[in-house]
């Protein structure tokens, strides 16, 4: 009976062990390739992993579609203990020891080089601040990881704390995270990548916009746009120059309250003199701060005076 | 010399040995007679070989004598020569004239030579035995020659002219005569006694009317004399400029004419004239008198420097402003922004009216002069978003200006148009920062903006109205750098990203 006990007992035990590992993102190691424009904002200049005007990263790592990377939480059924024998479950041990506010289990999930960084963290004076912040991160997304300086980087997007990155070392067959001091653009430009997650600019449509413009004016040009949340920019045709100015459909100086539709303030003062311009207008899905070469082909040209 | 000459055309002459084909040149005076005569003496002696004869001939006014009139002259022998040459008054041609003569002699000559050479015809010889020539022994050919040689003379029929009109300015005549040939002594009489050289100046007395003139011209004593009268002009006109902006000699700047080309001496009353010390201008009587004559005219003199009216000029110079749409252009957006200092500025430059002498237009024309110094010193800080970090939507870059601009003018209006202006020149720094903590401290940042440089290149014009200034603003190329971390430091990220390449607006006006 005794030992029958066991039997269920260890039964249910394996189950529920297997339950949880079966929630934690596959791990896998494959060629992986990512490219996007190098004018994202932000960007590092990364000659070694430029092609033209676009960033080249070809990996050896993992990316993840939709929710495939979802970190299991505890009530998903996830026990927080794991073999530690992916990046994806000492991840999920991880962020179930933020949620439990575990500071024993966070520093175990660490080697032995960052104990005194991660001590600092959560044994110190802002460590009730540091727990209180990472328990509320909500859901963890795993958007790639790849092998990255002797080491594994993962970057991730949580649901209240924006993009994040971890770094971890495989020790004694289990992986460890670990400090990093990164001078590499690589992973910096990969997270402005996820950020923004750029996609080709299109030509939006002009609703209204005035034909002449008093150098002290200000006054309103209207666009219809075709996704919604995309941002407008208006730039004169010169590369390297910072844009005349932008705006975020239902964000950032969005003057009116329709979906798809930018009412954007314009200042003649920012032209500086008087005179007849040529200026453009191209829809991106985020914001564009420097103009560059591929954006006048895709712009609808705005003829003003400024007078 | 001349003797010497003579002597050896007669020994050429007669026996070919040399030529000389020298020109000579023979003065004569058909006013006086006078003439020059050249002279001269030769021997020659032959050895057994020689002998010949001479005709002498002259072509052109020449007279000529050769003692012993006997030219020839046998083997063995010596013989002496004496002789002149001079042209002949009677044939000479009219003053102011020359012409060639030629003295010729036609000879028939023989002599002996070393067996060789092309001259004349071989008529004979001989061995010479162990002559200096031939040490041991050699033929020696007897030659026969007939030829003419010549001499050439130019004969001047000398001659001095006194122009009918003399120049002279303001008394002083400028006596010059034609002469010919063009060389020579000169010699003027004068009222005043005689004077050497050609041209010569003569002071012409106060008072003095027309007065008789002479000149000699001597060429190795052969003289030629013309007489002449110098016609002293009166004068006619006196003009001033109608102004002058500072002190002059009146004799410098004032126009006179007379009704002849010898001006006599003149006297002006006052011989200068000056600017006014407090007044912007005043008129000054000129006279100047002459030979009797006295004439009057006015010139007004200008101080220019003295400024009337003097007052402040205000220059609207809002630099800051421009700044802050300059930074809206560069960061795509209107950012929040705090200004420091004021649109009035330190110093002054002042405006001031001024009398101007324009001789070649109205003569006195009013003018206007800027002078001085405006500063202002601005300071800006504005807060615009930055994108460019992976771990937060946007951050806000602080950005700080502050520019030193100062405007110059020391300058004038001219008497013809021009354009006036003043330089602007600034000097300014410019930078920002982007700290950051997000989430407790999840996501930190130390940025710092970084912007290299902040120019401005423009001008104030003052004239021609309205005054207005232009200017442009160069923002150097914008990065951030710096660190990021995130989780409290176990991962951080050196960051060095740029952020526009460099912005200049286009020229704005103030």
């Amino acid at each position: 009976m005794k030992r029958k006990i066991l039997i269920i007992i260890g039964f249910f035990a394996f189950s529920y062990y297997g339950i949880s590992q079966n929630l934690i993102p596959e791990f896998k190691t494959e060629s992986i390739e990512i490219r996007f424009t190098k004018y994202l904002n932000g960007c590092m200049p990364d000659p070694e992993n430029t092609i033209g005007n676009e960033y080249v990263y070809r990996l050896k790592g993992q990316i993840f579609k939709d929710n495939d990377g979802r970190i299991p939480s505890l009530q998903d059924g996830f026990n927080g203990k794991t073999a530690q024998s992916t990046p994806w479950e000492t991840l999920s041990e991880l962020v179930a020891a933020y949620k439990a506010k575990d500071v024993k289990k966070i520093k175990s999930l660490y080697n032995k080089s960052s104990q005194a960084k991660v001590s600092a963290i959560f044994e110190g004076e802002n460590a009730q601040n540091a727990l209180n912040t990472l328990s509320q991160c909500g859901e963890v997304k795993i958007l790639m990881g790849f092998e990255y300086q002797n080491g594994y980087y993962a970057i991730v997007e949580t649901e209240n704390l924006g993009i994040n990155s971890n770094y971890f070392i495989l020790e004694k067959g289990k992986y460890k995270l670990s400090a990093l001091a990164d001078k590499n653009p690589a992973s910096w430009n990969l997270a402005l990548y996820w950020k923004f997650r750029p996609k080709e600019f299109l030509k939006p449509v002009k609703i209204s916009k005035p034909d002449s413009i008093a150098l002290n004016e200000t006054r309103n040009m209207v666009f219809r746009l075709s996704s919604q949340g995309s941002w407008i920019i208006i730039f004169r045709d010169k590369a390297g120059e910072p844009v005349l100015s932008y705006a975020q459909d239902g964000g950032y100086r969005d003057n009116d309250n329709k979906w798809q539709q930018v009412s954007l303030s314009f200042g003649a003062a920012n032209m500086i003199a008087k005179g007849n311009y040529t200026l453009y207008a191209i829809e991106s899905n985020y914001p564009v701060q420097v103009v560059n070469d591929e954006m006048k082909s895709k712009a609808l040209p705005i003829i003003i005076k400024v007078y | 010399m001349m003797k010497k000459q003579l002597h050896l055309i007669i020994a050429i002459v007669v026996f070919g040995f040399e030529l000389l084909s020298a020109q000579n040149a023979l003065y004569v005076s058909k006013q006086t007679g006078e003439f020059t005569k050249q002279n001269g003496e030769g021997s020659k002696t032959t050895d057994d070989y020689e002998s010949g004869t001479v005709t002498v001939s002259a072509q052109g006014p020449l007279l000529w004598n050769v003692n012993p009139n006997d030219f020839s002259i046998g083997p063995n022998q010596t013989k002496t020569w004496n002789g002149w040459i001079q042209p002949d008054p009677a044939k000479a041609p009219a003053p102011g004239n020359s012409v060639q003569a030629i003295l010729k002699g036609d000879y028939n000559v023989t002599f002996s030579r070393p067996a060789g050479g092309s001259e004349g015809s071989i008529i004979g010889g001989y061995d010479c035995g162990k002559c200096p020539v031939h040490p041991e022994g050699g033929h020696h050919d007897i030659i026969n020659k007939i030829g003419t040689e010549t001499r050439e003379f130019t004969i001047y029929s000398i001659k001095i002219d006194i122009p009918d009109k003399t120049n002279c300015i303001l008394g002083q005549a400028q006596l010059e005569a034609e002469v010919f040939p063009p060389h020579g002594n000169v010699t003027w009489t004068t009222p005043a006694g005689q004077l050497q050289g050609n041209p010569a100046n003569y002071n012409i007395p106060a008072g003095v009317g027309n007065f008789p003139i002479s000149a000699t011209l001597n060429i190795d004593g052969v003289t030629y004399t013309d007489v002449g009268s110098v016609k002293v002009a009166s004068l006619k006109t006196f003009d001033l400029p109608v102004c002058a902006n500072a002190k002059a000699d009146v004799a410098a700047i004032a126009a006179l004419t007379f009704d002849g080309t010898c001006q006599p001496g003149v006297i002006f009353t006052p011989a200068t004239v000056d600017i006014p010390g407090l007044a912007q201008f005043w008129t000054v009587g000129v006279t100047v008198a002459s030979n009797g004559v006295a004439l009057a005219d006015n010139i007004i003199m200008v101080n220019e420097d003295k400024l009337l009216n003097v007052t402040p000029i205000s220059i609207n110079f809002d630099l800051v402003g421009v700044i802050e749409g300059a930074l809206d252009a560069v960061f795509g957006t209107g950012g929040p922004c705090t200004k420091s200092g004021s649109l009035i500025p330190k110093g002054s430059i002042s405006r001031g009216t001024f009398k101007l002498c324009c001789p070649a237009q109205a003569g006195l024309m009013d003018g206007t002069k800027w002078a001085g110094n405006l500063n202002w010193e601005y300071g800006i800080k504005c807060k615009f978003p930055i994108y460019g970090c992976p771990y937060v939507a946007s951050l806000d870059a602080v950005v700080s200006a502050g520019v030193n601009a100062s405007i110059g003018a020391d300058a004038a209006t001219q008497c013809t148009a021009t354009k006036i202006c003043g330089s602007v020149s600034a000097s300014g720094s410019i930078g920002g920062g982007i700290g950051f903590t997000l989430a407790a401290g999840v996501i930190s940042g130390d940025l710092q903006l970084v912007i290299k440089g902040i120019g401005v290149d423009g001008s104030y014009c003052f004239s021609p109205p309205p005054a207005k200034g232009e200017a442009k603003i160069t923002l150097g190329a914008g990065s951030v750098v710096g660190t990021v971390e995130t989780l409290w430091g176990l991962t951080s990220h050196s960051v060095d990203y740029p952020l526009w390449s460099g912005y200049t607006t286009p020229p704005f006006e103030f």
